[in-house]
């Protein structure tokens, strides 16, 4: 591909220069520019998005120009040649604009207007050249001034032809453009504006020629078309490219999303798609015009991205992905935490309504069958041992005050066994949700084991406090600090998208502080 | 004496039920949830009631629940809950400012017939029964600056059998003490903590009890 566009270039280069005619740098410079921005635009388009035919077709355009340059050497053959594919590019770039971005017709009209701009090119040119009495070749590529210029009648019908079809044209593009969403918008701004700017000069251009416009002016005209010419491509490469820095753009959203969902998960993803009106609905989502994407993982659907539909729709579905996999990942830090405390809840069950009520069976039967008093009475013994640790064990493992009566019976019952003195300081007056209810417990009945284990504390002081759904459990003991290793205490409370502080300098006591927002308020009558 | 009987596990309460008919109790109703407990209790109220904190449907509450409607519907009637949880929060929810006739047991005593029996027949004659567990907690829990650390070796242990809601005779059997000796003690013990007697046995358990909740 490389080897087209310097090959074309350097051929266009000679014929401009070697072709026998006085060119000037300004124009070689020029002519040279527009063909190869369009090669080299194209080449590189239809390496980044090989789902395009826009690429090939800018490659057609500045290969088209190129064509078009062999009129400028001095031979038959050559100025036949350039007569014909004079106007030809501009064909080319008709059916790139019509089909811009994917390059592909699609429907009748784009179909019937690529055809007529295609008539209107090279079977015009030969035709006129063929009927026409022509005086030898002449340099038709060059700007310059002619002194009379004189419009023959085919010319006029191909000019208002043209002037037609490109003011239909952005007449169509311009509209298209208005009625898009935001995102369709700011895809179409490059070739709109672009593909507006060329029209209006060649239109103005073709109507100062047929209105036979003073020479300076017309030669004024053509000028800045071959101007806008070169920086177009430019602009449509980076309409087509800009899709794919989008792309790049879900990479970073997954690496921002991998360190935890933000606050307003919306605006970050409204950010990435540049669509201020993207919602994310969870739950069904109703019948709507708009996009749908779903954010799905395993199999389950967690939530749905609506979204302007004019989006590209992998770029959506990458960001859906990302979003899915943050979503699901707090999903299940969440489900762990509710599956550990409802497993703690069965085996407390298991063991207060299966053994132990088995264990007093059996001491009851022992009791009711006295044959042997003193190895009944051994029994007995031991079976009331193994019933009382039992009972601790299952105290220690879910704590029945906590569903049973709420968090300040079940924090005064662990400050009533505590190793060390404690105190209850205070407590919200309502419940919480369970999960922060249980959240609360373990954070306070871990913090005690370990100032109980570790601090050599004569007293620790316990504190829940809920301010407009903030909870905040402050354990602080007067030991001698250095606590370390609350590790389970960290997921526990981050689970909740909370935060756990651990202040214990050496000598000084240690603070244990959770924070988090209750997700789920509740009251509850029972209280 | 006229007992009902209410745990939803079935070999338990048929062991309860012919141990205290062994023991010269009338077992009048044997039931597993308490719904059916307040219906049997309704038709035709007994003495006492033995009830299981934990039964169907929620298995939480729902014995304790039951224990103190019919303390509030029938006064003359005592309770015992039977529970499988040393605490004291479930105790003392039995317990209002004028308690009477209500008690709050473990499940493994029902083992000792003297003490299964002799808390039917106290809550029957309208005292008070906690738990010697729940008591052990209480007295047990660690404080700062503990006023207990005050009290002798025997003026806890009297101090802890008051909680349990003996009366001063039977503090006088449990220790090996004389009626006198009992007495100074209760007296010594109240001095030390700074409380005041109450005018009977029931006020004096339920002060000695928040003393040692706050």
């Amino acid at each position: 591909m490389r080897v087209l566009w310097l090959g074309t270039g350097f051929l266009a280069l000679a014929a401009l220069v070697w072709g026998g005619y006085e060119v000037s740098v300004p124009a070689v410079v020029l002519n040279l520019a527009v063909g190869l921005s369009f090669i080299g635009a194209g080449v590189e388009a239809a390496d980044r998005r090989p789902d395009s035919f826009s690429g090939q077709l800018m490659i057609a355009v500045g290969l088209a120009w190129f064509v078009r340059l062999a009129g400028a050497i001095e031979n038959d053959v050559a100025f036949f040649i350039g007569i014909a594919f004079k106007t030809f590019y501009l064909a080319v770039l008709g059916h790139l604009l019509v089909t811009y971005p994917t390059g592909r017709i699609t429907s009748r009209w784009q179909r019937v207007v690529v055809s007529v701009a295609y008539l209107l090119t090279v079977p015009v040119n030969v035709g006129y050249v063929l009927v026409s009495p022509v005086d030898g070749p002449q340099n038709i590529v060059v700007i310059r001034e002619v002194s009379s210029p004189r419009v023959p009648a085919v010319a006029v019908v191909v000019m208002i032809s043209a002037i037609v079809l490109f003011c239909a044209l952005s007449a169509r593009m311009i509209t298209r453009w208005l009625r898009s969403g935001s995102v369709a918008r700011r895809d179409l701004g490059p070739v709109v504006w672009g593909a507006a700017a060329i029209g209006l000069t060649v239109v103005v251009t073709y109507l100062a020629a047929l209105l036979g416009l003073p020479s300076a002016v017309q030669v004024a005209l053509q000028w800045s078309t071959e101007v806008v010419l070169v920086g177009w491509p430019l602009a449509l490469l980076y309409g087509l490219l800009r899709a794919r820095l989008d792309q790049s753009a879900v990479g970073d959203l997954a690496v921002s999303l991998g360190a935890g969902l933000p606050d307003d998960l919306r605006s970050v993803l409204a950010r990435t798609l540049h669509d201020p009106s993207l919602e994310i609905v969870y739950g069904e989502v109703a019948s709507t015009t708009r996009g749908v994407t779903y954010l799905e993982a395993g199999g389950t659907r967690l939530a749905a991205l609506v979204h302007d539909p004019a989006l590209d729709p992998g770029f959506v579905r990458a960001v859906a992905a990302s979003a899915a996999l943050a979503l699901q990942n707090e999903l299940r830090a969440q489900r762990l935490v509710d599956a550990a405390d409802d497993a703690r809840r069965q085996v407390e069950r298991d063991l207060h309504d299966g053994a132990q009520q088995r264990l007093v069976s059996v001491l009851l039967t022992l009791r009711l069958a006295e044959n042997s008093p003193e190895l009944l009475a051994a029994a007995r013994e031991e079976l009331a041992r193994a019933l009382d640790e039992l009972r601790e064990l299952a105290r220690g493992i879910y704590p029945v005050l906590l569903t049973d009566a709420g968090l300040g019976p079940a924090l005064l019952s662990l400050v009533e066994r505590s190793a060390v003195p404690a105190v209850l300081v205070g407590v919200p007056e309502e419940r919480l949700s369970p999960v922060a209810e249980r959240t609360c417990y373990f954070v306070v009945a871990e913090a005690l084991t370990n100032a109980a284990k570790h601090s050599r504390a004569r007293e620790v002081r316990i504190e829940v406090r809920c301010v407009d759904g903030l909870v905040t459990v402050d354990v602080s003991d007067n030991g001698m600090g250095g606590a370390s290793g609350l590790r389970g205490l960290e997921d526990r409370v981050a689970a909740l998208g909370g935060r756990l502080t651990v202040r214990s300098p050496e000598g000084e006591g240690t603070t244990v502080l959770a924070e988090f927002n209750d997700p789920l308020r509740f009251s509850d009558s029972r209280r | 004496m006229r007992v009902a009987l209410a745990d939803d596990a079935a070999l338990f309460r048929e062991g309860v039920a012919r141990l205290l008919t062994d023991a010269g109790f009338e077992v009048v109703a044997k039931v597993g949830d308490a719904a059916e407990l307040l219906a049997r209790v309704h038709a035709d109220p007994p003495d006492v009631v033995v009830v299981d904190i934990r039964m169907p449907p929620g298995f939480t509450t729902e014995g304790l629940d039951a224990a103190r409607e019919i303390r509030t519907t029938y006064p003359a009637i005592g309770v015992l809950v039977l529970s499988a949880h040393v605490e004291p929060h479930y105790a003392l929810q039995l317990l209002d400012a004028d308690a009477r006739g209500a008690g709050y047991l473990l499940k493994d005593r029902v083992a000792d017939l003297a003490e299964l029996s002799d808390a039917v027949r106290r809550v029957a004659a309208g005292g008070l029964v906690i738990d010697p567990g729940v008591v052990a907690t209480l007295v047990g829990r660690r404080r700062v600056d503990d006023p207990l650390e005050t009290l002798s070796e025997r003026e806890r242990e009297v101090l802890a059998v008051m909680a349990e809601g003996r009366s001063n005779q039977a503090i006088c059997e449990r220790l090996f003490l004389s009626p006198k000796t009992v007495e100074a003690y209760v007296r010594s013990v109240f001095t030390k903590l700074g409380l005041q007697q109450g005018p009977d046995d029931n006020r004096r358990v339920l002060a000695v009890l928040a003393y040692l909740r706050r």
